[in-house]
């Protein structure tokens, strides 16, 4: 028997365009399994002559979902051109963009991308296994991920003005004070938020059983995990250090300026993806990057974090660490990790809400240029985000550079893909079971291939089955 | 009531619906709620909740002159969330109980669709047409 492929091609229900490639051995097993991102815009050359003050506004155009955190790490790489530290209320009105932008940004990736799978099963029929399958048979599940996104997405229009590519975060702080009127709004629908969120762990908790396959082949290998944490291990998502750590919860790096970041991290090109891979530079020697493979996102910041600092989701991450240990090395576990921190996130926009400093009119320090490279990072809902620029003296970007998280999860990706065919796939035809658990392996990353490549787009899903001598046996692919 | 302009700012005449929207939003109309968006989201669903007449403003290739049609029901199954058109939505937000009183499509031609920031003369004349048109709807 010759050695085959297959190739999922487009992937479905995840944000851009992707395919996936299986190559089984002689005798049906799979060998290796490939990730492949066929999209690309190149933001990292267009920007190039730009002023820093364009760069919240250009960059949160890569992407229509998680604009937020572009504008966010943009303008923290403007603050640091301008050599200023944003007003308390600045600090203030940003954090709370980034936690409605991973409020709303989980509550897409579980509801409408995710929950399909978990509520209605792997198997189910693929025609309605979606949102809207969702709807008919789970209404009241349905409505709550809807109000739960429209929630994070009114914070989101509040802060920056608008619910995508918002406007008023800028460098140096933000451009408008936050008003009692927009606090009260929030503050209205923020008690029925947290229910649902709670509900929702629940929910999740309820039908966890039902998946110990899963659980077991979806990517649950060792790697090192990195995100931002406060220095006495509380869980942050937008200021500070960073702080990586291996499988066995040992520190490798402790709080690191993200500026540093080239002195940790190096990113690997691939000949058949644009997507870059980056790894923990000391782990690898030549050019395999896999010795130094890492993980960002949820998981990585709930393995990396002792605490939420909340209540409702200290209690939900306790219950977590003696269901699934300290440390949880299974990508499924991603689903997980997203909820506690929409609990969380709900949590502390409560906090800021009767934080008084978030009302102060003060919102913007002023300066010209003071320094030619700004590196602005915060915790996108992916994970870790970076952006880096060179500028001239007259704030014009010389050279940039974008570290995105779904990038840093590639490494990873690739692997769960791989360890979910070794376990579902057998022989040379793919069943649309496999196929789902193979999409779903990807999607519990929730990448962005958007940011990620910085291209537009929804994610269909294609795979191929292709012999080794290059013959295409068998292609599948959902638009 | 509640309308909603739709289309990309960047399209030229995309931007009619929501060049209306925004006209509407200024006049502050008691009991008339604007938004103006990019596209048709299942997020917006649970706002057409309890409202006695819904209204959705956007450009369309297929017609010559401003329609206002009542919105059916699209009970086809092929929603998509990167695809949501009027009936589309109004069938998610009747299925989870979101469902208003009345909805209703006014439809703008939408000459120039290329890439610009301004809407064409043209555009700005079915413009005032359909604000016309949003204004015998609400009032």
């Amino acid at each position: 028997m010759h050695d085959i492929h297959h190739t999922i091609d487009p992937v479905t229900r995840i944000e851009g365009h992707a395919k996936i490639t299986l190559r089984l051995n002689g005798d049906g097993e799979v060998a290796d399994a490939r990730f492949h991102v066929t999209e690309f815009r190149g933001f990292e050359e267009f920007c190039k002559g730009r002023p820093i003050w364009e760069m919240p506004g250009i960059t949160a155009r890569t992407c229509g979902i998680c604009p937020v955190s572009h504008l966010i790490a943009a303008s923290k790489a403007g603050d640091a051109v301008l050599g200023v530290n944003p007003p308390p209320a600045a600090i203030r009105q940003r954090r709370l963009l980034n936690l409605g932008q991973i409020l709303q940004s989980h509550s897409l990736s579980f509801f409408h991308l995710s929950a399909p799978d978990l509520l209605l099963g792997m198997d189910h029929d693929p025609a309605t296994r979606n949102v809207f399958g969702l709807m008919q048979a789970e209404p009241e599940i349905a409505r709550r991920g809807i109000r739960m996104r429209q929630f994070g997405q009114e914070v989101i229009r509040s802060v920056s003005g608008r619910r995508v590519h918002g406007h008023q975060i800028v460098p140096g702080g933000v451009s408008t004070p936050f008003t009692a009127e927009q606090r009260d709004v929030i503050v209205a629908d923020i008690d029925e938020i947290l229910s649902a969120a709670e509900a929702t762990l629940e929910l999740l908790t309820s039908v966890s059983d039902r998946f110990d396959r899963e659980l077991a082949s979806f990517g649950d290998f060792p790697s090192l995990y990195l995100s931002h944490v406060q220095p006495d291990g509380t869980w942050e998502h937008i200021d500070g250090n960073l702080t990586m750590i291996d499988h066995d919860g040992s520190v490798v790096v402790n709080q690191f300026d993200p500026a540093d970041y080239r002195t940790h991290l190096g990113e690997a090109g691939k000949s058949d993806s644009y997507l870059k891979s980056p790894y923990y530079r000391p782990r690898v020697d030549g050019d395999d990057p896999r010795p130094g493979m890492y993980r960002v996102g949820p998981l990585a910041r709930i393995n990396i974090a002792e605490r939420f600092g909340t209540p409702i989701a200290d209690q939900g991450l306790a219950e977590f660490r003696e269901r699934y240990g300290r440390i949880a090395s299974s990508a499924f576990l991603y689903h997980h990790a997203r909820v506690l921190e929409v609990i969380a996130c709900a949590e502390r926009i409560a906090a800021l809400m009767d934080d008084p400093v978030l009302l102060d009119e003060r919102v913007r320090a002023q300066a010209g240029i003071n320094a030619n490279r700004g590196v602005g990072a915060s915790e996108a809902p992916r994970g870790l985000l970076i952006h880096d620029y060179d500028v001239d003296d007259d704030g014009l970007i010389e050279g940039m550079n974008l570290i995105i998280a779904t990038g840093q999860n590639d490494l990873a990706m690739n692997a769960t893909i791989l360890s979910i065919a070794k376990e579902f796939v057998d022989g040379p035809e793919l069943t649309d079971g496999m196929l789902n658990r193979i999409e779903a392996g990807v999607r519990a990353y929730d990448p962005c291939l958007s940011c990620s490549t910085h291209a537009i787009g929804q994610m269909p899903m294609k795979v191929q089955l292709i012999a080794p001598d290059g013959e295409l046996l068998q292609e599948v692919r959902r638009d | 009531m509640f309308v909603v302009g739709v289309g990309s700012l960047l399209r030229t005449d995309d931007a009619v619906g929501r060049l209306v929207a925004d006209r509407l939003e200024a006049m502050a109309l008691t009991g008339v709620e604007v938004a103006s968006v990019h596209q048709l989201t299942p997020e917006l669903a649970p706002t057409f909740g309890g409202r006695r007449l819904v209204v959705v403003v956007d450009a369309a290739v297929d017609v010559d002159e401003v329609t206002v049609s009542e919105i059916e029901i699209d009970n086809s199954g092929a929603l998509m969330t990167h695809h949501l058109g009027p009936a589309g939505l109004l069938s998610f937000a009747a299925k989870l109980g979101w469902r208003p009183g009345r909805a209703v499509a006014v439809r703008i031609p939408a000459p120039d669709l290329e890439v610009g920031t301004e809407v064409s003369a043209s555009g700005e004349a079915f413009a005032r047409q359909a604000l016309d048109e949003v204004l015998t709807l609400v009032r």
